[in-house]
């Protein structure tokens, strides 16, 4: 059978990192030995293109470390694909900037941690990381190139939302907040209670409330929800289960390909070195876990909730990691409101 | 409270497909009373927690229509709403652009 392509391929075109984030969920830092090829790596935009892949995120790593990232972005557009890279914004030197505005993305984002240095800079690892990557923000604002910033949240920075906030309005930027989870460098004691994501949600609600999209664009990503009974949804589309291997595709350096990059090595569920990637996304194994859910893979919470057969338990990424198993996201605000009201008698 | 009565299924299917805007203004035209779903030193408290304010809090925090006391009337138009609405946007919505990781833009917010 023949499905539809991904709306979005999150391609992590290289390991490599310059930066040395406390919360790297692939614990970037070196190359991986055995990183595809130039070669494959445009035979690879191609055969998205061939399944019906409408867009790529490029990322790391650092994707712009990986010496031809020019070709593969220009193939990713020559092949009618929309493109977004995610940045670091860290050492973007002058070169560097003028291959981005000639490649011409659909989007470029970079990655904002703090409201001040000393905390943005700690938790990127890097000293002074946070006055480049601000001034690579206003580079590409001023360039006018469409620019996103995303935002990963976990203890460390929680107290910085509003002064980020205060960085972004009035710029333009599109900016994207996720909660951090305890995959690669991140540890469990800096994941967020589920009282401290109630209270990022609610950050996140109210600032749409009080800013124009005009004056600011927010919005929570896969990780913030859902069916709040108190607030108003925080993504832009409605939430509609993980789309892990439904409309995203993972695909790490070396060739692995997997339904969400946000996903453990465990869900890999192929290499394009071993199998056509065509194959793969058609198979109607893969990504089972999203593609067929039952109403008994659920946890018994999200099995009696009305929204089960929409929601399907959340996000997989933060059920895994927060649950021990998929479709039992701990992290839901309609849960945590029904966790707080009974805990207040 | 809200929390502890059985959901209106229907209804809910209306908010879950983009509906939310058009929910709300029909039952407030329809005068359909409103109840708290948490309380506000609760949501107050955990604004706090990220530097909100007790106004940004209560702006965001609306009472919700109680959907347990609607008029049969009612009912019967969301019922309708909720049945050629849901199609249209099954029709619509069946394909996802994706789940916008690293990918949501300005465009989005169109």
């Amino acid at each position: 059978m023949v499905r539809p392509g991904p709306g979005c391929a999150v391609w992590e075109i290289t390991l490599k990192c310059n930066l040395n984030c406390m919360h790297c969920g692939s614990a970037a830092g070196k190359a991986r030995s055995d990183e595809l090829t130039t070669d494959e790596a445009l035979q690879l935009c191609d055969d998205l293109k061939g399944i019906g892949c409408q867009g790529v995120a490029m990322m790391g790593g650092e994707p712009l470390l990986r010496k031809d990232w020019p070709s593969i972005a220009e193939r990713v557009r020559e092949v009618g694909m929309d493109l977004s890279i995610i940045t670091n914004g860290y050492k973007i030197t002058e070169s560097k900037f003028q291959r981005i505005l000639d490649v011409n993305p659909e989007l470029v984002t970079v990655s904002i941690d703090g409201g001040h240095a000393a905390i943005h800079d700690k938790i990127r690892g890097v000293p002074g990381s946070f006055k480049e990557v601000v001034a690579t923000l206003r580079r590409f604002v001023k360039s006018g190139l469409p620019t996103g910033v995303i935002t990963t949240v976990h203890k460390m920075n929680l107290g910085e939302l509003t002064t980020i906030r205060k960085l972004l309005l009035g710029t333009g930027v599109a900016w994207q907040i996720q909660m951090a989870t305890p995959y690669g460098r991140l540890t469990y004691d800096h994941v967020l209670s589920k009282e401290e994501y109630y209270s990022l949600a609610l950050f996140i609600a109210a600032t749409r409330k009080k800013y124009s999209k005009k004056e600011l664009m927010i919005a929570g990503a896969h990780d913030m929800g859902y069916f709040s009974r108190v607030l108003p949804p925080l993504q832009v589309y409605p939430w509609q289960g993980c789309q892990a291997g439904i409309s995203t595709l993972g695909i790490e350096s070396n060739g692995n390909i997997l339904g969400c990059l946000a996903l453990p090595p465990e869900y890999v569920e192929g290499n394009i070195r071993e199998r056509p990637l065509k194959e793969i996304w058609n198979d109607s194994a893969f990504s089972s876990y999203t593609r067929r859910v039952r109403r008994t893979d659920l946890g018994s919470e999200c099995a009696s909730c009305t929204y089960s057969k929409i929601c399907k338990g959340g996000c997989s990424a933060v059920s895994h990691s927060m649950a021990g198993g998929l479709h039992r996201d701990p992290y839901c605000l309609r849960l945590i409101e029904a966790e707080l009201k009974k805990s207040n008698g | 409270m809200l929390l502890n009565k059985p959901p209106s299924v229907g209804l809910d299917i209306l908010r879950t497909r983009g509906g939310e805007r058009l929910y709300r203004l029909v039952l407030r035209i329809a005068g359909v009373p409103t109840i708290k779903a948490m309380p506000s030193e609760d949501l107050v408290r955990l604004g706090a927690k990220v530097g909100l304010e007790a106004s940004e809090v209560d702006q965001v925090a609306e009472s919700r229509p109680d959907v347990n006391v609607l008029p049969d009337w009612l009912k019967i138009i969301l019922a309708f709403i909720v049945i050629v609405g849901s199609y249209y946007l099954w029709q619509r919505m069946t394909y996802l652009p994706g789940t916008l990781y690293g990918a949501l833009g300005p465009r989005d917010f169109l």
